[in-house]
């Protein structure tokens, strides 16, 4: 499991540096996202692991997430933390910017759409890495019931 | 060979796409990687004296400029002590009735009024040299792009991502007007202050004693 988490990482921090440089080609960045997240999926679906620790997994690569969200939430003042965090959040999901720039307009209650998307990719996310892990192992499960 | 690819694509891919990429962007944009007046290398030079980010907001002094004269598709600039990329870190485009629109992380490309201006130590009024319809049609732009989403780091290239500046540089680029006097990949406050196309209307804080 520590190997999966570390393939995790390696896998979003290099893609966090690609997808950021790839925004100066319009278009390509959108690419490259997609690509993020498919090989994310790879990942889910290949990972061997058990039920617990694909969740546990998919939490740990998420937890920077989590935590800057929690912080921004609860709106942590000292030293100006809350509005640090945000931007803090906004670089860690860079993979995701892409996307999420697609909702670029729309706005919910004054606030832009795609603040609350970046608050929900932490869960979102998790979520996406275990229903195809999901997916993958009834897909694998089939041919033996059969 | 092609089996350790196989393998290892899923780790090896970003690494190799992330060097390409900044090679591209390097191969592109050579001449601006040799322009020591680049926006990163007074960055760069900035973080040496642990200038990091848009300054201290709270050892601002606060300024009392005056903004009797100003007009729709005027710049307003802003800057905190401290700042890493200059003596401003924030700009915006008036639009009217004592409105701006500018670029915050946290509310997007939003309308604001222009009085917070006054909290910065260093204020500016830039007027760019134009016609009033070319103005008008440059605060439009920032206007119809309210909401869109603000990333730091957004290129001058694209129109999906923001920063307070390249939202202006490219409302009046669209006019056939280059605000950039620097020519970088990014386009900085300090670049529309030096920037020919613009006439300083007023400004306050230590760059006139004010």
């Amino acid at each position: 499991m520590a190997g999966n988490i570390f393939r995790l990482y390696c896998i979003h921090l290099f893609a966090l540096i690609a997808v950021a440089v790839s925004t100066y080609y319009p278009g390509l960045d959108i690419a490259m996202a997609i690509l993020y997240i498919i090989i994310i999926g790879k990942e889910a679906a290949e990972n061997g692991l058990t039920r617990g620790k694909s969740i546990i997994t998919a939490l740990s690569l998420h937890l920077p997430g989590f935590v800057l969200v929690m912080i921004t939430l609860a709106g942590i003042s000292q030293g100006d933390l809350s509005s640090y965090a945000m931007f803090i959040l906004q670089y860690w999901y860079i993979p995701l910017i892409p996307l999420i720039s697609l909702t670029s307009h729309v706005s919910l209650s004054g606030m832009p759409l795609y603040n609350g998307v970046l608050l929900l990719l932490p869960v979102l996310m998790s979520l996406y890495y275990y229903i195809v892990w999901e997916l993958a192992k009834n897909k694998s499960a089939r041919p033996a019931e059969e | 060979m092609k089996k350790f690819v196989r393998r290892h694509f899923n780790i090896i891919i970003f690494p190799l796409l992330a060097v390409w990429l900044v090679f591209a962007v390097y191969w592109d944009n050579q001449e601006v990687f040799a322009n020591p007046d680049a926006s990163m290398y007074t960055y760069l030079d900035n973080m040496r004296y642990g200038r990091i980010g848009y300054g201290l907001e709270s050892d601002s002094v606060g300024n009392d400029i005056s903004f009797k004269d100003i007009e729709v598709g005027d710049i307003i600039l802003g800057g905190y002590p401290g700042c890493a990329y200059g003596r401003f870190s924030h700009a915006a485009i008036y639009v009217g009735k004592g409105n701006v629109i500018e670029g915050y992380l946290d509310s997007g490309i939003t309308l604001n009024s222009v009085e917070h201006f006054r909290d910065y130590s260093e204020a500016a009024i830039l007027r760019v040299k134009t016609s009033e319809e070319a103005k008008l049609a440059a605060a439009d732009y920032a206007r119809r792009n309210e909401n869109s989403m603000f990333f730091p780091l957004a290129f001058k290239p694209g129109d999906r991502i923001w920063n307070c500046t390249k939202i202006i540089w490219q409302a009046y680029m669209i006019q056939g007007i280059d605000l950039d006097s620097v020519g970088d990949i990014w386009v900085a406050p300090d670049s529309f202050y030096a920037s020919p196309w613009i006439n300083i209307i007023e400004e306050r804080g230590n760059n006139n004693g004010g």
